[in-house]
């Protein structure tokens, strides 16, 4: 009964505030592979209100996160242990950006893009979205792209939906370099069928 | 061949998020508003082109009716049947959005009032009400009662007696504008409204008013019949307002308030002339004819009031559990130092004034101050009555409320809607984590709706003004029936879940 009415409550849409979402440029990653990703942002939060405050969660499985700087915006990340330590020059990394912070101002009007380069690692299963969690903060309240879409469902049922980007599996199963996606891998070593 | 089904489903699922809906920028009426007279039409303004789909009006009875709105651009014009009713209606409204997905809300106003808002919900402390009002009782008792006795004993009335009935007037007007500020909820601003003023004209609190100023007037032609007269206006001014005398059974309840008042304003009014009578020769004659009137008065005093908070408190506990209980214990503390005075005046001191005048009048003229002082007080506490709620009001708002517990996978919540009825429901909420104790999220927000009869989402965004419990509302729930209701809890600023469930309304 409880997921009917849930389901039912997505199908008339949740939120008439919800209207063009945030987004990520890219709609693909690929396993191993270091990707630039581009947050866009198509106007303020509800009610017209410009942004102040654009902070991106990395999820779990997500690292090597470096954010680009962006003339006219402070930029922070906080650290945080990662859940899945990594080797790097020989070096166990056990800590990482567990999250990015953009503070500056876009008017309402007015669209922006925001960056990051990100290793996404085999812990994210292939053929899957990862949804990764993006809040606009404005001077009234805050626009939460972090909706998650439960099973039979899509982003499309949601008002907020968090940005996805499918994985991909990883060209090549060995150790990976920011180069490794190219797609003549396609015929020899893929994995599955 | 997996990586290019992978392919075809990214491409297949993502374009979607760059889709958009159409959103509600203005509305006229505002959602909420209350106006005086029916709206001939309702306008809806979106951030983009929509097109009609489906309008419906919800009435303050209940009664549902289809009507036909139309599209002009980003408008959504619904004309607005004639001879609506007053009360709160809810227009259920549904538009095709620019990408072709339909969104829709419900967007509440109200003609005239507000239908079924509960008597206590939380609202500001009516602080400058109360005092108003105080104001109003001590003028109209000291200065008609003041002239009461001065007919009744033949004395001329002291210079206190006639600066209170100047009073009466300014004190009305206070009293007038407290209720415009208090009825609209808009504070000074009602002030230069002459609608605010009108409706509070209007109230009981309006004929409360005049009855005081009438009351007044006809005191100030200082003959007997004139005054006896306005003594009567003056117990009508007390029961035709305040929670003692709305209550069923209204006519007995208002007949109690009135002999209560009536007692009142004779025994508290005669006290400055009583004073003044110790300087007079014929001080212990004046004495003994006030007792002769002041003794069935004091026993319909005390009997009236008795049964008068019989009524309002209903339970010994309601004593000390509720402020009202304390305000009422106070007074009835004051009350029996009255009492205790009075018999004392009549029994010692009025006996005295013949076998030793002097000692006696010095003893007279403190022990009449004092307990001049200590009416005033009791009046006071009186006016402090309008502060808080009745238990009897209390319980019965406690006695209707409809509960459902709501159940996720990282959260829950306990939700009550108070009364639990169609109409203005006041929601608390209680979230608790996966293991049943409580937590207290970032923001919780309720979504309402009634997918069966077409009554589109209701959102109430709840705040938490005490520890762990969220307030939303009130909000407006047009009918009767079994409501979908679905909670949005933001958990950190990246996480949040939607819980749902079913919860039933009373008619």
């Amino acid at each position: 009964m409880r997921s009917t009415i849930l389901a039912a409550f997505a199908a008339t849409l949740a939120a008439p505030a919800a209207f063009a979402h945030a987004t990520f440029e890219q709609r693909e990653v690929t396993q191993n592979a270091r990707e630039r990703m581009v947050v866009r942002i198509p106007h303020g939060c509800a009610g017209g209100k410009d942004t102040l405050r654009v902070r991106v969660a990395i999820p779990d499985g997500i690292n090597a996160v470096q954010p680009m700087v962006k003339a006219g915006w402070d930029l922070s990340v906080i650290t945080g242990p990662l859940a899945e330590p990594y080797h790097s020059h020989g070096a166990e990394i056990t800590e990482g950006v567990r999250e990015i912070i953009w503070e500056g101002n876009l008017p309402d009007a007015f669209y922006d893009e925001f960056a990051f380069r990100a290793r996404f690692t085999e812990a994210l299963p292939a053929g899957e979205l990862v949804h990764i969690p993006v809040v606009q903060e404005c001077a009234d309240g805050a626009a939460r792209w972090i909706e998650i879409p439960a099973e039979g469902q899509s982003s499309h049922d949601l008002a907020y939906p968090a940005p996805a980007v499918m994985v991909l599996p990883a060209a090549d199963h060995g150790h990976s370099h920011s180069h490794s996606h190219d797609h003549s891998h396609d015929h020899g070593h893929s994995h599955g069928d | 061949m997996r990586r290019a089904l992978v392919i075809f489903l990214a491409v297949l699922i993502l374009p979607i998020q760059a889709l958009a809906h159409a959103q509600l920028r203005e509305a006229d009426p505002a959602a909420g508003a209350i106006l005086h007279a029916a709206p001939a039409e309702v306008v809806l303004t979106f951030n983009e082109p929509i097109g009609a789909l489906q309008t419906r009006l919800f009435r303050p009875d209940g009664s549902v009716r289809e009507l036909e709105g139309r599209a002009e651009g980003a408008r959504l014009i619904v004309p607005l049947p004639d001879g609506l009713a007053e009360g709160t209606h809810a227009l259920s409204w549904r538009v095709m959005s620019d990408d072709g997905h339909p969104v829709g809300s419900t967007h509440v106003f109200s003609i005239g009032f507000e239908t079924g808002a509960p008597e206590a919900a939380p609202e500001p402390v009516p602080w400058s009400a109360a005092v108003a009002r105080g104001l109003v009782t001590v003028t109209l008792v000291m200065g008609v009662g003041g002239m009461v006795w001065a007919v009744l004993s033949q004395t001329a009335a002291p210079r206190v007696t006639a600066a209170a009935l100047w009073a009466i007037v300014p004190a009305t007007i206070a009293l007038i504008a407290t209720q415009a500020m208090d009825m609209t909820g808009a504070g000074p601003a009602a002030l230069l409204s002459g609608a605010a003023w009108a409706m509070a004209l209007g109230s009981p609190v309006g004929l409360a008013a005049a009855f005081a100023v009438g009351a007044n007037l006809l005191a100030l032609n200082k003959r007997k019949w004139p005054v006896l007269l306005a003594w009567g206006l003056a117990a009508l001014s007390f029961a035709s307002a305040g929670h003692a005398a709305r209550v069923e059974p209204v006519a007995l309840m208002a007949l109690l308030v009135f002999i209560h008042a009536m007692a009142l304003i004779f025994w508290a009014g005669a006290l400055p002339g009583l004073l003044l009578a110790l300087r007079r020769p014929d001080a212990e004659a004046l004495m003994l004819r006030f007792s002769r009137v002041a003794l069935p008065m004091v026993a319909a005093l005390v009997v009236s009031g008795g049964a008068l908070a019989w009524r309002q408190i209903e339970s010994v506990s309601a004593l000390t559990s509720t402020a009202y209980g304390w305000i009422y214990l106070a007074k009835m503390g004051l009350v029996l130092c009255v009492l205790a005075l009075a018999g004392y005046h009549r029994l010692r001191l009025t006996p005295m004034l013949t076998t030793d005048g002097a000692l006696a009048r010095m003893r007279f003229n403190r022990s009449l101050r004092l307990e001049l002082g200590l009416m005033l007080l009791i009046l006071a506490l009186t006016a402090g009555f309008r502060l808080t709620p009745p238990p009897r009001a209390m319980a019965e708002i406690a006695e209707t409320r409809v509960e459902v517990h709501l159940h996720g996978r990282e959260t829950m919540a306990d939700i009550a809607l108070i009364p639990g009825r169609s109409g203005q429901n006041r929601v608390e909420i209680v979230p608790l984590d996966g293991d049943f104790q409580p937590f207290t999220p970032l923001e919780v927000t309720l979504f309402f709706s009634m997918p069966e009869v077409g009554l589109e989402r209701l959102e109430a965004r709840a705040e938490m003004p005490e520890d762990g419990i969220w307030i939303a509302g009130p909000i407006h729930l047009p009918q009767a029936g079994s409501w979908d209701i679905v909670a949005d809890i933001l958990i950190t600023d990246f996480r949040k879940e939607l819980i749902g469930g079913e919860i039933s309304l009373l008619p």
